[in-house]
């Protein structure tokens, strides 16, 4: 076989383990920013998720149930990230990134305490086929996607975040809503992050998710704010990863490779590509 | 003074919170905290070294939380401060190793460097913002890494000065910024920090750039109505932003490592957030707050060897401490008040 | 109140003792109201009199500090507006409630969508829409996008909101005041058709026309108390009127002046102005405005006015045309550079646009002329603080202290402030949006005075006014402002109220 096609072998074995945790937390990221939160603390519930994975299997050895604590405890972190923006009023951007400060703080102090080891924990029992969880994400991508544009939950969901006011005066119940949206995008946040700890590693190290967040972020902006958008945008991102791998020494430098999702988000929310245009109410306070 | 003081209870207040939590989370995992805090706080004031140590890491918190404080008050998150350090350090390395002047002109002309170099990282969130619209927030996440992977590039490319590491060639001896304590790391960019924060608070209060600025972050439209273009008040806030975080980078290069690698900043640009928030985005106010988690910082490594806490507990309390302060209807919270990312009018 | 006979059924909606305090403000005053079904009831008064607060009341936006509600006879308590719509009252915001990246058909729907199996019925959704909707005979297309759509028919897909939802009792909060003439006559037809299916109509309104001929029943707000309510056969403009303001207003109150209008100042040739969503406000208006004149420009709110005044201050650049001022052509200098060139602005909205609420009086104080009071590089602040304690001497700031923020003072407080900012001695040009309203009456008065006397001194003005009283006991000329262009010009003394009224296309205050 030529090279051309080794290369694209590789990257098709590459690109789904880069492409899911991705996809989980960007899915996350799309149904909080369409109620109207803006969850910059994607890259903290991810690192909180694999990290409540890897403690549940470590004590355990049950991994459906690692990957159930996992969800939880994005969930309990959504809710931090909810609670402060709609029952204190705070600016959500701030609350995010002490949310990510927090909890790549506890779980580095938590790695040490709880495995009394610094750095990383020992290897547990993990996922043995992952890629069932990408098959999980993709379903995800469809049913967020009805979820939003099909169904009575979804268009109340975008209404709160579009116009809180005029949801609220045909009796949707805004503040339920926001709770509901960022508590579920903390769910799949988390789920990316056990997608990186107990399903592609088996061990919880500090740092593993990198900036995965971070990109996931990208993603929904640079995929508009819809599901398949950021799914979309995500198998993007993830195919430079991959390439990245596959070419390691090549002739494009891998820094340039990895940047790429982050210029690309730059220029998208510039405008230079069609502009990417948040809803309406994104990251505006709702005051009754 | 009571002013001063009534400024000062929220943000005390939001601390005490944060430490009575921690404290919660250390006795949740059997340890003592006061022993904790009691190690933390003689490894950060117990001695000479330790005490110049704990400045040390307030020189650079000073220098960014300075930057991110100014670009609040213009009504802008800057979460780059990270990458500006970055942009700053290795603008300064540059010029440290390629210049060969007596110190007193080559010193200036490489904090001059790092202040560049930040400003152009913070300067294009500023054009990106007040041009296209584009949410400052989002661009400085993005432009962190893009500074992370760049100079990560640059120092194991084009610019390696070292075969065992990937670093820069070191700085000119003219360059380096000697100790101001025998037997410390303390250089005269503590000093220059606090200097630059009175300059700061003044030009703030006192200046009509600083009012203006003022003016945009709390209204546009007011400010537009003043004959002010927000715009143009955006880049320069970006870029004195910008500029005081390449500082925090500058003098880390000039003063301690003396040439550009990965160790440039342990997180300092995300604390100098918390920095900002904490120090209420008044000058003054961060010069508290830098000595504040610098000691927290410095104490935590001696936090971790006496009383066997993981220094990394510290971030926990950094969390917290924002979180509170953020708190808009805790006595605690400080009403901070961002404008929307987008502009309202023109494009 | 109407005297019913003991046969007569009770009202669609009677509120009684309604009182809803703000801090100190009582802005309703233990207010009774009543509309039956087949019943157009005008709620009228000035602005900041209680209409709105009541209203809010009614639909259960706010809670009432006292009084109680009855829907045709029994007692009701809304906690929230979904109480107040299941009661089967409907209200039209002024500032619509739309989501403008949503449908016709998704607006309307909103809360109560149509399914099939679980998923929402699009064609469903929008066939019983566009039913709805040629029922009135509303030219909706249910499957375009709201914001797509222009004000007029934002305002039918409001209403289409509340007749989805069959409201027995629909308010409709000051429904004219942002739509054209044709739209205006368009919505009188509804409002009618809605009182000849037998729904009870609430109309705010402060346009005196509107309810002379649309409402059964007119009752006036002043100052949070019912000040009158009374049939329409037995009330013209001048009870009305009077109702409102409390005094009998006298046209003939105007001062002679004593000093002649000098040369052109300002010249405006042929000048366009886009609006924020980029369509056009201002379409080729000229005009001339001599030292020493008051121009008064009359009109509808939302027909370009504030688009113009902005032009004129340099804060929106014109698309086409110019503005001469002084003999200089100014059309493409910046505020700043029109303020030291003398020209001074009271804007419409002062609490965003006129001051910056978290600044002290002393910083307010110099907002706009920062730069041009500049020591060096630093602010004057010794300046500011002078300056705010001369507004005070003039205008008596209630609770005035240089160091206090502007959020501290009431709304009428902030406006003297700005007024006393911006009319110094020195004006040479001097635009003003509105500005009296929501002051007190003794603070307009010293207003009204001071205008004068900066007119008197030689200062042009442009006085942009949407209380034709104003407007004319003020102006040396009228022009009419309809639709970004002007309709008609008068001299003050010799303008009717029928000719302005007509001019303004029949949708004029005459107040």
């Amino acid at each position: 076989m030529s090279t051309p096609w080794l290369i694209a072998l590789a990257v098709a074995k590459v690109l789904p383990k880069k492409a899911t945790p991705l996809i989980f937390a960007a899915l996350g990221g799309v149904i909080s920013e369409n109620g109207g939160i803006v969850n910059i603390a994607l890259e903290g519930i991810m690192a909180g998720g694999a990290f409540a994975a890897v403690v549940t299997s470590y004590r355990t050895h049950d991994v459906v149930l690692a990957i159930f604590v996992a969800v939880l405890t994005g969930m309990a972190l959504a809710a931090v990230l909810a609670y402060f923006a709609l029952a204190q009023s705070a600016d959500q951007i701030v609350v995010g990134m002490a949310i990510n400060i927090l909890t790549l703080g506890m779980t580095a102090y938590l790695v040490s305490t709880v495995f009394g080891q610094p750095g990383a924990s020992p290897e547990v029992p993990g996922l043995r086929n992952e890629a069932v969880l990408t098959w999980v994400a993709l379903a995800l991508v469809v049913v967020v996607h009805v979820i939003l544009y099909r169904t009575r939950i979804g268009i109340h969901l975008r209404a709160v975040g579009e116009e809180p006011r005029a949801a609220a005066t045909a009796g949707i119940n805004v503040v339920a809503y926001r709770y509901a949206a960022t508590i579920a995008g903390g769910a799949l946040a988390a789920l990316g992050g056990a997608y990186l700890s107990v399903g592609e590693t088996h061990i919880y190290s500090d740092g593993m998710v990198a900036g995965r967040g971070f990109i996931a972020l990208a993603a929904v902006i640079f995929g508009k704010w819809t599901p398949f958008g950021a799914a979309g945008a995500c198998a993007f991102f993830a195919l430079f990863s991959s390439l990245q791998i596959v070419l390691q020494g090549g002739a494009v430098p891998a820094q340039f490779l990895e940047m790429l999702p982050y210029l690309l988000t730059i220029v998208a929310i510039a405008g230079f590509i069609g502009r990417a245009r948040p809803p309406a109410s994104d990251g505006v306070p709702y005051e009754r | 003074m009571r002013d001063a003081l009534r400024h000062a209870a929220g943000p005390v207040g939001a601390l005490a919170l944060a430490l009575i939590v921690s404290s919660f989370v250390m006795l949740a995992f059997h340890t003592n905290p006061i022993a904790a805090f009691g190690a933390l706080l003689h490894g950060a004031f117990g001695s000479k070294q330790g005490s110049a140590e704990t400045l040390v890491q307030t020189t650079a918190l000073l220098f960014a939380g300075l930057g991110v404080a100014v670009a609040f008050r213009a009504g802008l998150f800057n979460i780059g401060a990270e990458g500006q350090l970055v942009a700053g350090g290795l603008s300064t390395a540059i010029a440290g190793a390629a210049l060969h002047a007596p110190a007193i002109i080559e010193i200036p002309l490489c904090l001059l460097a790092g202040a560049i170099g930040g400003a152009i990282w913070g300067g294009i969130a500023g054009v990106l913002r007040a041009r296209f619209g584009a949410s400052e927030v989002i661009t400085t996440i993005m432009l962190n890494y893009v500074a992370f992977l760049g100079s990560s590039y640059l120092v194991s490319g084009p610019l390696r000065g070292d075969l065992s590491a990937p670093e820069t060639a070191p700085i000119a001896a003219t360059a380096v910024m000697a100790p101001i304590i025998a037997n410390t790391r303390l250089t005269a960019a503590l000093p220059l920090a606090i200097l630059l924060a009175l300059y700061l608070w003044w030009w703030l209060g006192r200046t009509v750039a600083g009012y203006e600025l003022r003016a945009v972050g709390k209204s546009e439209r007011a400010a537009r109505y003043a004959g002010v273009d927000p715009r143009v008040v955006i880049v320069r806030a970006m870029l004195m932003s910008g500029a005081l975080a390449g500082l925090a980078g500058a003098t880390e290069v000039l003063g301690l490592l003396h040439r550009f690698n990965a160790e440039l900043s342990p997180g300092y640009g995300f604390t100098s957030i918390a920095v900002a928030l904490l120090g209420a985005t008044n000058p003054i106010g961060v010069i508290f707050s830098a000595l504040f988690f610098g000691a927290l910082q410095n104490g935590a490594l001696a936090m971790q060897s006496l009383a066997g806490v993981p220094k990394d507990l510290i971030s926990v309390v950094e969390g917290l401490v924002i979180l509170f302060v953020a708190a808009r209807k805790l006595p605690v919270g400080l009403m901070l008040a961002r404008r929307p990312a987008r502009i309202e009018g023109d494009s | 109140m109407i005297q019913s006979g003991p046969a007569a059924p009770p009202p669609a909606l009677s509120a009684h003792g309604i009182t809803k305090r703000f801090g100190s403000l009582v802005a309703n005053d233990s207010v009774d109201f009543d509309v039956h079904f087949g019943e157009v009831h005008a709620l009228i008064g000035e602005n900041g009199a209680g209409k709105s607060t009541l209203m809010n009341v009614l639909y259960g936006v706010l809670r009432p500090d006292g009084g109680s509600i009855r829907i045709e006879g029994r007692d009701v308590s809304f906690a929230s507006c979904s109480n107040a719509m299941r009661a089967g009252i409907g209200m039209v915001f002024q500032h619509f409630l739309l989501i403008d990246r949503f449908t016709v058909a998704e607006n309307v729907l909103l809360g109560r969508e149509r399914t099939r199996g679980g998923f929402t019925d699009r064609a469903a959704a929008e066939s019983e829409v566009r039913e709805l909707a040629a029922r009135y005979k509303f030219g909706l297309d249910p499957a375009a996008r709201v914001e797509a759509l222009n004000v007029g028919a934002r305002q039918q897909v409001e209403l289409l909101k509340v007749l989805e939802r069959d409201a027995r009792i629909v308010i409709l909060d000051e429904p004219t005041a942002a739509l054209a003439p044709a739209e205006t006559a368009a919505l009188f037809d509804v409002v009618r058709r809605l009182r000849s299916e037998g729904r009870a109509v609430i109309l705010i309104a402060h346009k005196l026309k509107e309810v002379m001929a649309l409402a059964d029943r007119v009752t006036v707000l002043r100052r949070g108390k019912v000040s009158g309510s009374l049939p329409i056969d037995r009330a013209d403009a001048a009870t009305l009127a009077t109702l409102m303001v409390g005094k009998v207003i006298d046209l003939d109150a105007r001062e002679p002046r004593r000093t002649a209008p000098g040369d052109v100042a300002l010249a405006v040739r042929d000048l366009s102005v886009l609006n924020d969503d980029r369509l056009p406000a201002v379409r080729g208006v000229s005009l001339d405005v001599r030292a020493g004149e008051i121009l008064g420009l009359a009109g509808v709110e939302g027909n370009g006015q504030t688009e113009f005044a902005e032009a004129l201050y340099g804060l929106r650049p014109p698309s086409g045309g110019s503005v001469t001022f002084a003999e200089r052509d100014v059309s493409r200098l910046s505020a700043e550079a029109r303020r030291s060139a003398g020209m001074r602005y009271v804007p419409a909205d002062r609490q965003r646009e006129g001051l910056v609420l978290d600044f002290d009086t002393a910083e307010n104080a110099l907002l706009g002329d920062q730069r041009r009071t500049r020591r060096g590089m630093r602010l004057d602040l010794p300046l500011g603080q002078r300056l705010a304690s001369a507004i005070d001497a003039r205008y008596s700031l209630a609770g005035f202290d240089p160091a206090k923020s502007a959020v501290a003072y009431s709304g009428g407080t902030q406006q003297k402030l700005i007024v006393g900012r911006e009319m110094t001695d020195d004006v040479r040009m001097l635009i003003c949006v509105a500005p009296t309203r929501g002051v007190d009456i003794g603070a307009a008065a010293t207003i009204h005075r001071r205008l004068r006397d900066v007119r008197d001194r030689g200062a042009s003005i442009v006085l942009i006014s949407f209380d034709l009283d104003e407007i004319r006991a003020l102006s040396d000329r009228i022009v009419v402002f309809s639709e970004g262009r002007i309709a008609g010009e008068f001299a003050a003394e010799s303008a009717t109220d029928a000719q302005l009224g007509a001019c303004m296309a029949g949708v004029s205050s005459v107040a």
